[in-house]
């Protein structure tokens, strides 16, 4: 096994030098996450904002519903998505599992909750009297609703930043879903798990760089669009 | 400028919360250029009355009748909803103000008119560019009123509108209301505190037990000096 300050400088090499196996893997990792959290922004936005602007039975059930699915781990979503995809599973005739439809699939619901409840609690923030103004000085409901969207972005992209950070990273669910299929389904977090298993920890140090990189890029932007929520 | 002759019936208005009642059988008709001021101390269901007016909150009954339209029959709240949404204006005791300029503020705004003149008439030229965080009560309010002179309502709702201002702030605030006024547009104030308003109100209501009594016309002058 290499020295450790010689595997960091060869995972530095294989990062720069552009090593084709290892981009395409950040690519599909990136193109996977990227999908997800692109689908689940809408719904889950739209979500929020029900769940902090309309009184209806099991609202607050709901609520704590959402709130205990972000504590559930990843591969408990990867194992429900699985039995649900696998042949003998109700979704089986669907071929999806190990496929990156079934890893897109898992992400979503794993940031699904994440999205609900962040954005459900930035709506909740907003002085009730937003809704009534925007609605008496004209603005039908669809248009209300945008005028609200943008008094709280900050804190919606708070979540949706949150809700990348947390898909972008997670091993369990891809690992069961996607397989870990090269060049398919192979994504940062199990190509990690797979190459410091064969021992070969250049590459998943050079891929955890790339994760430590990007979660300092997420948090810097969290905490600026926070502050700036904080400012106006 | 807006017809004089536009009106508007609330008839039969109730509602109750929590089994008490706060509103009963109340009756109010207005006509453009009208100035009601209804009284009552608080938590007598002023403001519940003006969100129902302003088609905001739900009332257990009420039968609406206007000039809008064809159809001037007294007509179920729920069947008037929309109408009461788009023509009249309800103005919080503190107005919200949406994040970003005051000029963004007017723009979302759907009128054809001007918002340089909506600026101009309500003096607040100077803060087209301010923050609206940065505001203070009294520009605040008066934003708050440049909107209202965008949209052009039928009826214009105030709830407590000079509580917390000063005696300038008020005073431009009555003064932009006596304009408003005189463009046709009905305005309804509740406050606990009659006296601010003599220079506008034209007619009185008082609010009590869910009750509202029948309105007569007076001269703020006469009745108060």
């Amino acid at each position: 096994m290499e020295s450790i300050s010689a595997t960091i400088i060869h995972a530095l090499s294989l990062l720069l030098t552009g090593d084709a196996e290892l981009w395409t893997i950040i690519g599909i990792s990136f193109s996977i996450s990227t999908t997800a959290i692109l689908i689940a922004a809408g719904p889950a936005i739209l979500c929020g904002f029900f769940l902090a602007y309309t009184e209806f039975p099991g609202r607050r059930l709901l609520i704590s519903l959402f709130n205990t699915l972000l504590a559930v781990p990843a591969v408990v979503v990867g194992l429900t998505f699985y039995i649900l995809l696998s042949r003998q599973g109700p979704l089986g005739d669907w071929k999806l599992l190990f496929t990156q439809t079934a890893m897109v699939l898992g992400q979503i619901a794993l940031c699904f909750p994440l999205l609900v409840a962040m954005s459900h609690a930035a709506f909740q923030a907003v002085d009730k009297r937003a809704w009534e103004t925007a609605r008496t000085i004209g603005a039908n409901p669809f248009q209300a609703f945008f005028m609200i969207l943008r008094e709280v972005r900050f804190g919606v992209f708070g979540a949706l930043v949150a809700g990348y950070g947390r898909i972008i990273a997670e091993v369990g669910a891809s690992m069961m879903l996607g397989g870990n299929i090269l060049h398919y389904t192979r994504n940062i977090p199990t190509a990690i798990v797979l190459e410091t298993s064969k021992g070969e920890l250049a590459q998943g140090i050079a891929l955890g760089m790339v994760l430590i990189v990007l979660s300092f890029i997420l948090i810097t932007t969290l905490h600026y669009l926070q502050g700036k929520g904080r400012v106006e | 400028m807006k017809q004089h002759d536009t009106y508007i019936h609330f008839h039969e208005l109730s509602k109750s919360w929590n089994g008490k009642t706060l509103l009963e059988q109340i009756d109010i008709e207005l006509h453009g250029g009208d100035c009601l001021l209804i009284t009552g101390e608080n938590g007598s269901g002023k403001s519940t009355l003006l969100r129902i007016m302003a088609g905001l909150l739900k009332p257990d009954h009420a039968l609406i009748s206007t000039s809008r339209g064809t159809d001037n029959q007294h007509v179920n709240w729920h069947k008037r909803k929309k109408m009461l949404r788009q023509h009249i204006m309800y103005l919080h005791q503190t107005p919200y103000l949406f994040a970003g300029t005051v000029k963004k503020n007017l723009a979302y705004v759907k009128s054809e008119l001007d918002i340089n003149d909506a600026m101009q008439w309500a003096d607040i030229e100077t803060l087209a560019d301010q923050q609206t965080y940065s505001l203070s009560g009294g520009e605040k309010q008066r934003v708050a009123l440049a909107r209202a002179w965008l949209k052009q309502p039928d009826i214009l709702l105030l709830d407590e509108p000079t509580a917390n201002l000063d005696q300038d702030s008020r005073q431009r605030t009555i003064e932009l209301l006596c304009s408003l006024k005189t463009q046709g547009v009905a305005i309804v104030i509740a406050s606990h505190d009659p006296l601010h308003f003599t220079q506008a109100v034209n007619k009185q209501m008082n609010l009590n037990n869910g009750k509202l009594c029948r309105p007569f016309p007076f001269t703020c002058e006469a009745q108060y000096k």
